[in-house]
């Protein structure tokens, strides 16, 4: 077995799991105010419920907007785990212990948080069941061909995977944890550790099932973001319809979701005291990472702008052009400042790379992330192919609710993960305090 | 008989499996527990895994069935097409890729399960793990005790439990 030789030192485990038997005023503060914030977006969406898709800020001929790009962002966010975990696990990259897990769990939320989002868009949303293949009345099947369709069948295996891929690993941290807890807590753990006695055949079968989970996993993930593109690819909208759409897609997700796994750490090393675990190294790595995939990002917009510029297809230019000089220009010089501008100066100097600005360079990062989604879906369809048609969007306090309840969602599921479960896998956790 | 043996280093516990593979006990007689995965030479405890056979079995049954519910659906709906599919290969091999992949989890998953046994598991009580140690637990006959013992003192065991199996 490829793994770690020797016993482990008890003060990991001590400071590991720290975090798991006593929660400060602080930490219930934070979740208190998360709570409120998800309810309040909750109450945003009963209200739309109750009066009708026509409260969100969707006008003609933009009937895709927020909820869609958010839609997107978040499964963009969910390849920050798996993915990320999955390469660095088959490629054996040593450094990858103590992040792994945070990763993982931030895939099983943003899903979560995702595959919700176009069931607020559903409006009816009491009629989401339609999507699932049944045969209804009229013998009426789901459109096989419908891009919505595809994207249920990814988004549910991605789910089933990913959790599945976080939940494999924890079996032995859960085992152990049963016998040092009491209460609701032991019930819990004994329950999820299921009959797990840390024999050889079990460490055997767990590594086995791990490396093809990675394998599998990977092409899944790879597969979901394709699908997402695809969702606009196949719209013969002018600058959707493209080719890169796909790869363009992934890169976008892969980089946005290595900014949201610095986010994560970031907070963790600081909330947790986990400085000895989450070490300059990891970040100087993820650092790395988000600049290369900061080059990849802007290769592909340079590519996907460059022909629609030069080919000038006027339905196509149209778009073009509001985005470069036009309305949405603010958005998309934003995006390109904050995307690669601020990344490149910062993480490309070796002196400049640290946690710090490894951090900054992540939050400017999602934010220009967020902004290329929205001007993706909604900069599109604001301009179809007869000028007559042109309009304009802006959002509702009931979207930009929905939206911040969004990201706040994620922040209260993972304060309540990181109460409840050990954020690094401490038995696979390899002499990092030491090294 | 079952014999429970405790060690204080990974070294003595890699010894003491080499002492009772040269005493002739076959991997299947012998097992290890230890709160992390212990580094073994090669072949000295192999395992036998199904669980790459059960993701591509996993994969071809989830195939499978997609590719007959498709087929079905296609069918089902009585639209007068002259014979030409509902639904285009190219749809078709989207979702048919996404449930062959869950498929494949599937296998993988219920393997893992199966094969670590984390399910059901007969037997005697597995020893209460440690931080610091690593337990052997052997099966074998009465007449060879002594020797599985002999084995487990000069690797440097630091207790040694006998059981019968009906404990």
């Amino acid at each position: 077995m490829a793994t770690v030789a020797e016993i482990p030192d008890p003060r990991v485990r001590t400071e590991l799991w720290r975090p798991l038997s006593r929660a400060g005023s602080r930490y219930w503060i934070a979740v208190t105010l998360c709570a409120v914030i998800v309810a309040a977006g909750l109450a945003a969406w009963g209200y739309q419920i109750a009066k009708g898709l026509g409260i969100a800020g969707y006008r003609r001929p933009v009937f895709w907007a927020f909820y869609e790009a958010d839609f997107v962002f978040w499964i963009g966010i969910s390849h920050a785990g798996t993915l990320i975990s999955a390469i660095l696990r088959l490629t054996h990259a040593g450094w990858r212990k103590p992040v792994t897990r945070a990763a993982e769990a931030i895939t099983v939320f943003a899903l979560m948080i995702g595959a919700i989002l176009p069931l607020i868009h559903l409006g009816r949303v009491w009629l989401f069941y339609w999507l699932i293949p049944y045969p209804n009345t009229r013998l009426l099947w789901p459109n096989f061909r419908s891009p919505l369709l595809w994207d249920l069948t990814a988004i549910f295996t991605y789910l089933i995977a990913s959790s599945l891929y976080l939940y494999l690993p924890l079996i032995p941290d859960l085992a152990q944890l049963a016998t040092r807890s009491r209460g609701w807590q032991r019930n819990l753990y004994r329950l999820l550790a299921l009959k797990w006695v840390g024999s050889d055949r079990q460490w055997h079968a767990l590594e086995r099932a791990m490396k093809l989970m990675a394998a599998i996993v990977l092409a899944i993930a790879v597969s979901v973001h394709t699908v997402v593109a695809w969702d606009f690819a196949m719209a013969i909208v002018p600058m959707w319809h493209s080719t890169i759409f796909g790869p363009y897609f992934v890169v976008g997700a892969i980089f946005s979701g290595i900014a949201a796994l610095v986010i994560v750490m970031a907070s963790l090393r600081r909330f947790l005291h986990l400085e000895s675990y989450l070490r300059p190294l990891h970040f100087d790595n993820l650092g790395k990472l988000l600049l290369l995939m900061s080059l990849l990002w802007i290769y592909f917009t340079v590519a996907e702008h460059l022909t629609i510029w030069y080919g000038k297809q006027p339905a196509e230019y149209s778009v073009f052009e509001s985005r470069i000089y036009g309305d949405f220009a603010p958005y998309f010089w934003s995006m390109v400042i904050l995307n690669f501008v601020v990344p490149f100066m910062l993480l490309s100097i070796r002196r400049l790379r640290s946690i710090r600005t490894v951090t900054i360079c992540a939050v400017t990062v999602l934010i220009g992330m967020w902004i290329e989604r929205f001007l993706i879906v909604v900069n599109a369809l604001s301009r179809p192919r007869l000028a007559s048609a042109w309009g304009a969007y802006s959002p509702t306090w009931v979207e930009i609710t929905i939206t911040a309840a969004s990201f706040v969602t994620m922040t209260l599921l993972y304060l309540l993960f990181a109460r409840l479960f050990p954020v690094i896998a401490v038995w696979e956790y390899e002499d990092v305090a030491h090294g | 008989m079952l014999l429970t043996a405790e060690f204080l280093t990974a070294d003595s516990t890699v010894q003491a499996v080499s002492a009772l593979r040269a005493e002739g006990f076959s991997a299947n007689d012998i097992e290890l527990f230890s709160y992390r995965p212990l580094e073994l030479p090669e072949g000295m405890l192999e395992r036998r895994s199904h669980i790459s056979l059960a993701a591509v079995l996993g994969a071809l049954v989830s195939g499978t069935l997609t590719t007959a519910f498709i087929f079905f659906t296609q069918h089902n709906y009585p639209l007068v097409t002259g014979g030409m599919p509902l639904v285009s290969g190219w749809a078709t091999g989207v979702v048919s890729f996404e449930l062959i992949m869950a498929g494949a989890v599937a296998g993988v998953v219920l393997a893992f399960l199966r094969e670590g046994r984390l399910l059901r598991r007969d037997g005697a009580p597995p020893p209460a793990l440690k931080d610091d140690s690593a337990f052997l637990r052997i099966e074998c006959p009465q007449e060879s005790v002594p020797r599985v013992v002999r084995c487990f003192e000069v690797a440097g065991a630091q207790d040694i439990v006998e059981e019968t199996e009906t404990e």
